[in-house]
């Protein structure tokens, strides 16, 4: 699936570094967080941004229109 | 820093210290609830602990080993258990109990112990902190202590508490980001939209929209300094004839109207690489990327061309000439700057001689730096003296005799030398002297006339009267009022004006000259054969004397044709009642053939160059224009 790209190359480091750390607190290193309800939401958003990093489109981006590949 | 930059980073920022803030907060609570909750919860314990030890103390077994068994089965986390009654502790149990003081524990628990009641409270023991429960033992008269330390646990509620804070804590600064990304985007974005119109409006002319004048100089420039070895540029300056007097008959709006269509006509005969824009007023500037000499010309005929259809306003329909001047790069120059000024120097040329267009000409360039400078020197050389009359004699060719002379005006410069009439006349139109010089010229005239005619002379004086001078209201009443202060005679007072300035606005000049001549002052046409004049009209106006122009007096010796043209100007002359001059004459040769025509008047450096004041008087003296003995002319 061909997906409009607008995430700049920091936006992306970024997200992947801040996506997999999150990953490891709330799912492998299962100690950190005590909560369930609290893993399971980073989980979700680590997840989630991982795969927007890794495919270039923020569907909030597009929302408000924002494209940080020339850092607006 | 860049606003999107300050913004992201003033946004993530207060998120984050209002989180650090709300971290401290949430923490003292968290501590707080925490220790709240282990106090209960200590308590709880100790019921119970205290609850289940009465039953063995009661039945007799011992103290201590029933307290450890019971604390250790329902406090397993306490640090000490302690049975106490008024006498003292009756028993210790916990892991603690070697390291706390026993006097310490006696001092806190057992002096202010009061049985039957239920404490919570913290405490401070072998410099740890410890939290402890008191309850009574149920039907001894005993009290049952607990004690455990205080401070962080792992206790469940706090790292859920932790784990909450902690998720909250990064979706909130992930919408802070978002949020920083969202504003910032839709600021610049309106920031640079509005500079964009700015921009626009500062580059570009409103009435047209074209690009104005300081973009054409960006342009240009941009162009030349990107051209190579083999680019030509070429510049065009493109004026609207009469566009003032247009605005003035009909209007302003019209006249917007038409260098609007103007505009747009000239637009759509730009090649690929030109440039067009407004240079303001009436003017437009048009530069071609590839203009060399020949595409220049064809390109002005286009433009030309495109005017040819008149154009029609409110109904109103026009036919609208344009005056254009060329400048070429790198031919005539390679500075944007001169470019454009020169271009226009060229449409002021083409201008004055009545062509469309014209091309620069370096020796014809009235703008010269030299001219600025005598432009401005102007004013002061009249009043610094700088200026001088010099006079040449106009003899009658019937009676040998002086009939008048010629005021001719010099400028002797101190540092540039001699400057000739033809530069500076120029200049003082331009520069509004000229109302200043003519009249000094008219009253030094006067003055030496009266001088003159004091000592006994019967001459007549005539003075060069420019184009502007003419237009001048005040010229008329000035003249009166010299007239009348020297008490020099009107008719003894000729005004010589150039043939093509009078053929110029001939309905103007008649009325002007025929006011003039009501004052009884003599009109003589000077270098005459060069203008257009029309015959009728010469006819009507109040002409006392033609010049014939000095090209033509020259020539007579070697063309038959000069001295043929001189014989008819002499004949048109008298025919119309005018006496007439020849000018020019340099030997006895012309001299002898005018006088042969029966030329009237005769004026040359064969006669007399022109002199000063005091040389001419004495010129005058000597060929006995004062009436001694009048004399006949002999040749200088």
């Amino acid at each position: 699936m061909k997906f409009e790209q607008n995430i700049g190359a920091l936006d992306r480091i970024l997200r992947i570094g801040i996506s997999s750390a999150l990953i490891y607190i709330s799912l492998i290193d299962t100690d950190f967080i005590a909560d369930p309800l609290s893993s399971g939401i980073l989980a979700f958003i680590g997840l989630a941004n991982l795969f927007v990093a890794l495919v270039g489109f923020c569907p909030l981006y597009t929302v408000a229109s924002i494209d940080t590949r020339k850092l607006s | 820093m860049r606003l999107s930059t300050q913004l992201l980073l003033g946004i993530v920022g207060i998120t984050v210290i209002s989180q650090g803030i709300l971290g401290l907060i949430a923490y003292w609570i968290i501590a707080d609830v925490d220790n709240l909750h282990v106090t209960r919860l200590l308590q709880q314990q100790a019921e119970d602990v205290a609850h289940n030890v009465a039953i063995p103390l009661v039945t007799g077994d011992s103290d201590t080993i029933a307290l450890e068994q019971t604390s250790l089965h329902f406090s397993p986390g306490a640090e000490l258990a302690l049975i106490v009654d008024h006498k003292g502790i009756r028993s210790i149990a916990g892991p603690s109990r070697q390291q706390i003081d026993e006097q310490a524990l006696i001092q806190r628990f057992v002096n202010p112990l009061v049985i039957g009641s239920t404490n919570t409270g913290a405490t401070n023991l072998a410099g740890k902190e410890f939290l402890w429960a008191s309850v009574p033992v149920v039907g001894l008269p005993l009290q049952l202590v607990l004690l455990d330390r205080a401070g962080t646990s792992d206790d469940a509620l706090t790292a859920t508490l932790n784990s909450r804070f902690l998720t909250i804590s990064i979706i909130m600064l992930w919408v802070a980001v978002w949020i920083a990304l969202l504003f910032a985007s839709v600021i610049s974005r309106k920031l640079n939209e509005k500079n964009a119109v700015l921009r626009h409006q500062v580059t570009h002319d409103t009435l047209t929209g074209l690009p104005n004048r300081s973009l054409l100089y960006e342009q240009l420039s941009e162009s030349i300094s990107t051209a190579d070895a083999t680019v030509n540029i070429a510049l065009l300056v493109i004026d609207i004839n009469r566009f003032k007097e247009i605005n003035d008959t009909l209007g302003y709006d019209f006249g917007d109207q038409l260098l609007l269509e103007t505009g747009a006509r000239i637009q759509q005969t730009l090649p690929e690489n030109a440039y067009l824009a407004r240079l303001g007023g009436n003017e437009f500037a048009v530069f071609l990327t590839d203009g060399n000499e020949q595409r220049a010309h064809a390109y002005t005929q286009h433009v030309l061309a495109s005017m040819y259809e008149p154009i029609n306003v409110n109904q109103v329909e026009l036919e609208i000439g344009l005056s254009i001047g060329l400048a070429l790069f790198p031919q005539h120059t390679d500075d944007a700057d001169s470019l454009v000024r020169y271009a226009d120097v060229a449409m002021h040329q083409a201008r004055e001689c009545h062509a469309s267009y014209m091309f620069y000409n370096g020796e014809k360039d009235g703008h010269s730096v030299r001219s600025l400078l005598l432009g401005t020197e102007l004013r002061h050389a009249i009043s610094d003296g700088q200026f001088s009359l010099f006079y040449q004699p106009k003899v009658s060719l019937a009676s040998g005799e002086v009939a008048g002379l010629e005021a001719l005006i010099r400028w002797d410069h101190p540092t540039l030398g001699l400057i000739p009439p033809d530069e500076f006349i120029g200049l003082a139109e331009q520069t509004g002297a000229i109302q200043e010089l003519t009249d000094w010229v008219l009253e030094e005239a006067l003055y030496f006339l009266r001088k003159l005619q004091r000592r006994g002379m019967r001459l007549g004086i005539a003075v060069n009267i420019s184009t502007q001078s003419l237009r001048d209201f005040q010229l008329k009443p000035r003249i009166m009022e010299l007239l009348k202060h020297t008490g020099v005679a009107s008719h003894d007072l000729t005004l010589e004006i150039t043939e093509n300035v009078m053929m110029q606005d001939i309905d103007f000049a008649q009325e002007v000259l025929e006011s003039l001549h009501d004052l009884g002052l003599r009109i003589s046409i000077d270098d005459f054969g060069t203008g257009f004049s029309s015959l009728a009209y010469l006819n009507q106006l109040p002409v006392d004397e033609l010049k014939v122009d000095r090209s033509f007096v020259l020539g007579m010796k070697e063309s038959n044709d000069d001295q043929a043209i001189v014989q008819s100007v002499v004949e048109l002359a008298h025919t119309l009642g005018c006496s007439v001059v020849a000018e020019g004459v340099e030997d006895q040769k012309t001299l002898s053939a005018l006088e042969k025509m029966k030329c009237d008047i005769v004026q040359g450096y064969y006669i007399s160059k022109p002199y000063p004041a005091n040389v001419m008087e004495q010129w005058l003296e000597d060929q006995g224009a004062i009436p001694a003995a009048p004399r006949s002319l002999k040749a200088n």
